[in-house]
């Protein structure tokens, strides 16, 4: 079981530590899931994500590589830009959503999940032949702190890094950055729905930059939360909303695809399903009953099951009258519609809910 | 950790306290940690007969589901509704504001089979080792 530098600091603040995909990480402290979810929406928390994976591809033909690997427009990207996107395979499945970093026209840095790290690496290995490029893995030489909330772009920029020149970095765009002699990369990303920065950083040095962002008033918020905030945000998690069987366009990521780019791994498909509509849609439902929804229970409208949850929960934000629970899940693609009234099976009950717009928050 | 001494214990990590004919029923200090923020209760409707060792209910934190087991024979005469609107008064008052469903017992007698704070008690710590 692995761990990640800062495993000693969660252990020191009580946390309660669970395996995750080969990483022993903190899955809520003291406070609990429910109030560290609350505090990243109304002020700010800080996570422990260096479980995840970082592949550098450098060389002339950094962007040509990048362009045919993804469906998304690598071309438009420009230095200390970012991009979601997808690692397709051949027949349009997904096998890991990621997030590229554009360094340079010759050097990019690629975020992955951590249960993929070695699917994604061998991947594009084997992709990467025709074009003049080198890879490198180089998940062990980042260190990855998530500061997400209201508050965290004030608290970084005058009081951690007191360094004006990062309040110039946009969303979805990023600096390398020096602090005590070493290179991070602060990029204004993440994994919540609330505006905040991701920190590339060397391992040696993230202690210290926890301790000192925890000091200027961040809460520490585990992986539990880290869940039930995409959720409620509509974020995808990899192996829920999106897996080898489902196209981006199945899974509702039509946007980040460039539909005018006429040459990527996995084209055909993404064709096919965004002419067709695909076999399955993914929706988001809030239920209209008390009750919680979870992965593999059924969804159904009038007397027929027509799809399953993939990712159910409770929100903190949309709970009213005893009724919270919201999920993500696929349904034959027909029955994609906002307002619907679906079921989903909890229990050998039938629950009442209604397809939705994803939640909240376009910020 | 608290264990109220005027309390029987269960292995179910469930609590029951004797008031003439009828009995308390809740989920322990412990049960509530383990569980962690607890989101909803599915508390059983009046009239409802249950047998010792019956699943009378659900309660579900944000990463589990978890069944109520009943720790004696009777009927429910009242269930704790507040739980429905704030179910987190189990994870805050586990012994007291978060009772969970009051019983006519049928044998009040049954229950000195169960554990006692003490007992209780020891049964954890052999638990975790």
């Amino acid at each position: 079981m692995k761990k990640t530098i800062l495993y000693n600091n969660h252990v020191t603040l009580g946390a309660r530590m669970v395996a995750f995909a080969g990483w022993m990480m903190p899955i809520q402290y003291k406070t609990g899931i429910l109030e560290e979810h609350r505090m990243v929406r109304e002020r700010l928390g800080i996570f422990d994500v260096s479980h995840m994976g970082e592949i550098e591809v450098k060389g002339p033909d950094t962007l040509q590589f990048l362009d045919h690997l993804v469906p998304s427009p690598v071309m438009r990207m420009q230095d200390g830009s970012a991009q979601y996107s997808f690692l397709c395979a051949e027949d349009g499945g997904v096998i890991d959503d990621i997030i590229l970093y554009r360094r340079a026209h010759d050097r990019a840095l690629i975020c992955v999940n951590a249960s993929n790290v070695s699917v994604d690496w061998e991947w594009m290995q084997s992709k990467a032949r025709p074009f003049q490029v080198t890879l490198q893995n180089r998940s062990d030489d980042y260190a990855l702190l998530a500061v997400q909330g209201p508050l965290a772009r004030s608290l970084l920029i005058e009081k951690v890094f007191q360094d004006p020149t990062l309040a110039a970095i946009k969303r979805f765009h990023f600096l390398p950055f020096f602090w005590k002699g070493a290179e991070l990369l602060v990029a204004r990303t993440g994994y919540t729905g609330e505006d905040g920065f991701e920190l590339f950083c060397p391992p040696a040095l993230a202690p210290e930059l926890w301790e000192r962002i925890v000091d200027q008033g961040a809460w520490p918020v585990g992986l539990g939360a880290r869940d039930s905030l995409r959720l409620e945000a509509g974020l995808p998690l990899y192996g829920h909303e999106l897996d080898r069987d489902h196209s981006p366009v199945e899974s509702d990521l039509s946007r980040f695809v460039d539909w005018d780019k006429v040459e990527y791994i996995g084209r055909e498909r993404l064709l096919a399903d965004r002419a067709s509509g695909g076999k399955e849609r993914l929706i988001a439902f809030v239920l209209q009953e008390p009750g919680i929804p979870r992965i593999h229970y059924p969804i159904g409208v009038g007397e027929a099951v027509v799809g399953e949850v993939r990712s159910g929960g409770f929100s903190p934000l949309l709970a009213q009258d005893g009724c919270g629970g919201i999920g993500l899940g696929f349904v034959e693609k027909d029955l994609a519609r906002i307002g619907l009234d679906i079921w989903v099976e909890i229990r050998k009950k039938r629950v009442g809910a209604t397809i939705c717009e994803k939640f909240l928050l376009k910020k | 950790m608290d264990f109220p001494t005027d309390l029987k214990y269960t292995k179910d990590h469930e609590w029951i306290r004797i008031d003439g004919e009828f009995g308390w029923i809740g989920i322990t200090d412990y049960a509530q940690q383990q569980l962690g923020d607890i989101v909803l209760v599915e508390i059983p409707s009046d009239g409802l007969e249950l047998k010792a060792g019956d699943s009378f209910g659900v309660v579900e934190s944000v990463k589990t589901v978890s069944d109520l087991y009943a720790p004696a024979t009777g009927i429910v005469a009242e269930g704790n509704d507040s739980l429905l609107e704030e179910p987190n008064i189990l994870n805050q008052d586990p012994y007291g504001e978060g009772w969970i469903v009051k019983v006519r017992l049928k044998d009040p007698k049954e229950l000195s089979t169960l554990m006692d704070a003490r007992a209780y008690q020891a049964y954890l710590e052999e638990e975790q080792t």
